[in-house]
């Protein structure tokens, strides 16, 4: 009998989704794209960057097809071979197929949703993401959390919740897969801003003037996807992004500490995200100043002036 | 000879269809509060037919009297009685009587009529030459997916889904089934239209359901539900204008009705259950297209005006003047290919496009069974909260399917390009102020109009080429002053005035904005570019 659950990416966040459902006694299959990585994992069960060991229940797979045999398939790759990935699933998927995928940004150089991607690539309808701020060091050393599937089906994210949930980890719905998608998107320009003010010793007024306009970013850009202006004030938004504010480990916010001193952020898929929101803000016609101002630094603007750009702003009113 | 598909598969009893709506209505709404449901209809009923004189309407009105008075004291079993008995009213009042012998008979003589109208055949030799010969096939041209819709009539069920401008789209739909040997199908026909008792036969025995639209309440709305649910499931073909009613300004509808758009889904849903042997249902988006519509001067006063938005029947428009509808049909007999009809792909009911072996195919266009979508482990899951998104897909592909199927007129790209050019004349103004512009400010320069018109045909070929619309032969070759010269020769010929004038002196007047406006819109949503900037011809 095929395992109910798959995850295809056996990178830090992938390889933990999987130990979590496996955890808890569910059987799920984890598939990585690198043979090397399927090899090293299967014999030391322990996945490189993280202190977990993957118990009985993780059956670590070959092929793509083996995982796509599961009915729920969890994709944690990186937005850039996102599309590579469901070009070579597409073949497999059923229309019975639930995919969930865990990734924060949109498509490089579309500015599409990945769920968008899903459905120019495959038969599969039933879409979700999974987000919100699950910090993988916390959850591994078992503190409480939480996280969001959002999914135009009701029963998409009712199953998904299902098999992450565990004393440790509860898992909310929401009905706006746009929403959450654009809130997870809008973690890296506020992360890099984050890593940027903490370098220059600016303090918590500032921090909270980044947080709540940021907000209203995400919020202009969720409805202007067709998604709802409410969601990004949940887990996926701003749960999420206060936990990146405060973490100066996370490689978002050092490449943000980075580009304040003046150096390369090296990060360059967080600038690669950055600048995917930029072109979508121009197609949309939306002003995204702070998104703009994080653009701006990272084509080399210095950062006290791009601060100074975002406060001389004319006046305007919060909505 | 009728097809033998569809309802003419197979002899009707109208008492086991009236007894099967009723039966599932009562079920469905079984668990429902029955009592609400029906003091609901009650309330709702007596105050639209109060001071009614009409004595089937007073003797319906007594009926459900009689039904309230038992409300307050009846059992669930009670309920479900006086349930019954009102929906069994309604199950009946819906059910059309197809007869295949009429069916036959009419799509023999009714083309030939039509025909010998558009014709404009002379008595004398219709007496010598019998009506042999006389045919619409020149003046309604109908193409695109035609063997793929006959394959998939004996693969399953099929739903027609045309775009509706006109009162002319149910003859000239069933002109060009009758015209590609596709079998008969049912659609759901206003109750107004069979007052006439003549009328009222034909379309009674030519597949024709009755909709009541007066009827608002939810009660009834189920039961027209139910009755194209269970007639999609006996695999009765099926036709209805998603659009709802007919456009009214013109615009290529985009926004669609999904109630009976759902029961297709519905039906899939219950075929796989019952394990029937053709359970599937495809959905064929076609566009009808008209280089001039009759009721265009009323359809866009309604729409401009407030009241467009309540006005849902019209009653009073160009069609109810026979002479009319007459001096009409003659006039577009003149001009060849004035209908394009055009069957789009076929999708399935959660939007995926459909090959002519009837399998759905994802967006690689590889084939696959989409059970699935419904189904885990073979058993069909109930979830209505999915189901409407599937429906809304396959809204926004049915939408897409009449946007991409749109056949082009020079009508339309003429009036398109007057109005751009009108917008330019002040920039500022919202359409309303722009049509009460006076005529000093509606006359444009030939040569600027060619080149406006140049302008645009230049876009619209990039668009049909990547094809995402399409164009009538005229535009594919014409040049812009050929394409001129046909509209305004045809925007002057069927309407009580003309849309626009050659003044003769090197300048065209656009005579009748709103009129002009109707055409204009059938151009809206796509992406054409900014109009040059004015005076920029030399």
């Amino acid at each position: 009998m095929s395992p109910h659950v798959s995850v295809l990416g056996a990178g830090p966040f992938g390889a933990t989704i999987a130990w979590i459902i496996g955890e808890h006694g569910r059987d799920v299959r984890l598939w990585s794209s690198n043979k090397t990585k399927r090899t090293r994992l299967r014999k030391t069960r322990k996945p490189p960057g993280t202190p977990i060991t993957l118990g009985d229940h993780v059956e670590v797979v070959d092929t793509i097809d083996e995982a796509m045999e599961a009915g729920l398939v969890f994709i944690a790759v990186p937005p850039a071979h996102f599309r590579s990935v469901m070009k070579v699933a597409a073949p497999l998927m059923r229309a019975e197929h639930r995919i969930i995928h865990t990734v924060k940004g949109l498509e490089p150089g579309s500015g599409k949703a990945l769920s968008t991607v899903i459905s120019e690539e495959t038969r599969c309808l039933q879409t979700g993401v999974l987000a919100g701020p699950v910090v993988p060091h916390e959850i591994w050393r078992g503190d409480a959390m939480s996280a969001v599937v959002g999914s135009q089906y009701r029963a998409v994210a009712v199953e998904a919740a299902a098999v992450l949930i565990s004393p440790k980890l509860r898992v909310y719905g929401s009905l706006d897969l746009v929403g959450v998608e654009v809130a997870g998107a809008m973690r890296t320009p506020l992360g890099l801003a984050a890593g940027m003010l903490h370098e220059m010793g600016l303090g918590r007024a500032t921090k909270a003037f980044l947080l709540t306009r940021t907000l209203a970013e995400a919020a202009q850009l969720s409805e202007s996807l067709g998604g709802n202006a409410a969601t990004v004030s949940g887990l996926a938004g701003i749960g999420d992004w206060m936990v990146t504010a405060e973490d100066m480990n996370a490689p978002v916010v050092q490449a943000g500490m980075r580009l304040a001193k003046g150096e390369d952020c090296a990060h360059p898929e967080a600038a690669a995200r950055v600048h995917t929101l930029i072109e979508l803000a121009d197609r949309r016609k939306l002003e995204l100043p702070i998104t703009r101002a994080v653009g701006a630094v990272l084509q080399g603007t210095p950062v006290q002036e791009a601060l100074a750009g975002l406060m001389s702003r004319r006046m305007s009113f919060e909505s | 000879m009728v097809r033998k598909e569809g309802i003419a598969r197979e002899r009707i009893d109208d008492r086991e269809v009236i007894s099967a709506i009723t039966h599932r209505v009562v079920t469905r709404l079984s668990h429902d509060e029955l009592d609400i449901l029906l003091n609901e209809t009650v309330f709702m009923e007596e105050k639209r037919l109060r001071g009614t004189k009409d004595p089937e309407s007073s003797a319906y009105l007594a009926m459900l009297r009689d039904v309230r008075s038992h409300l307050a004291r009846a059992s669930q079993r009670d309920l479900e009685v006086l349930m019954r008995r009102v929906v069994e009213t309604y199950a009946a009042e819906i059910h059309g009587h197809f007869d295949a012998k009429t069916y036959a008979s009419a799509t023999r003589v009714l083309p030939k009529g039509l025909a010998l109208l558009l014709k404009r055949q002379k008595p004398w030799k219709l007496l010598t030459q019998g009506m042999r010969g006389l045919t619409l096939s020149d003046r309604i041209i109908s193409s695109g997916h035609i063997d793929t819709f006959d394959r998939l009539v004996e693969r399953g069920t099929v739903v027609l889904v045309p775009t509706h401008l006109s009162n002319l789209d149910s003859p000239v739909v069933g002109f060009a089934l009758h015209q590609n040997n596709l079998p008969p199908m049912i659609y759901g026909a206003g109750i107004n239209l069979f007052t006439n008792w003549l009328l009222s036969y034909f379309m009674d025995h030519l597949g024709a359901y009755k909709v009541d639209r007066a009827k608002q309440h939810g009660l009834y709305k189920e039961c027209l539900k139910e009755y194209s649910q269970y007639a999609l499931e006996r695999r009765w073909h099926s036709l209805f204008f998603p659009g709802g009613t007919r456009s009214r300004s013109g615009r290529v509808e985009t926004k669609l009705k999904k109630g009976l758009m759902g029961t297709g889904l519905a039906a899939y849903q219950e075929n796989l259950r019952s394990g029937r042997e053709h359970p599937r249902v495809y959905f064929v988006p076609m566009t009808i297209n008209y280089r001039l519509v009759l009721e265009a001067e009323t359809l866009v006063e309604d729409s401009l005006a407030e009241e467009g938005k309540s006005r849902y029947i019209i009653t009073d428009d160009e069609f109810s003047r026979p002479d009319k509808v007459i001096s009409f049909v003659r006039k577009m007999a003149a001009m060849d290919s004035s209908v394009e009809v055009f069957f789009g792909q076929p999708l399935d009911p959660f939007g995926n496009p459909v090959n002519a072996d009837g399998d759905s195919m994802d967006p690689q266009g590889r084939t696959f069974d989409p059970s699935g979508y419904v189904c885990r482990d073979g058993e069909v899951i109930a979830d209505s909260q999915r189901d409407r998104i599937y429906t809304n897909r396959l809204a926004g592909a049915i939408g897409q399917a009449f946007l991409k199927d749109n056949v082009v007129f020079e009508t339309h790209v003429f009036a398109a390009v007057m109005h751009r050019m009108l917008a330019q004349v002040r920039p500022g103004l919202d359409l309303y102020r722009r049509l009460l512009l006076g005529p000093e400010d509606r006359v444009f320069s030939t040569q600027e109009v060619d080149a406006e018109l140049d302008h645009v045909l230049k876009a619209l070929r990039v668009m049909r080429d990547a094809g995402t619309i399409r164009l009538n032969r005229a535009l594919t070759t014409g040049t812009a002053t050929d394409i001129r010269h046909a509209a305004i020769g045809q925007l002057g010929m069927v309407h009580s005035v003309a849309a626009v004038r050659d003044r003769g002196d090197g300048t065209i007047l656009l005579e009748e904005p709103k009129l002009a406006l109707y055409y204009a819109n059938r151009l809206e949503n796509y992406p054409l570019p900014p109009p040059l900037p004015r005076g920029g011809v030399a």
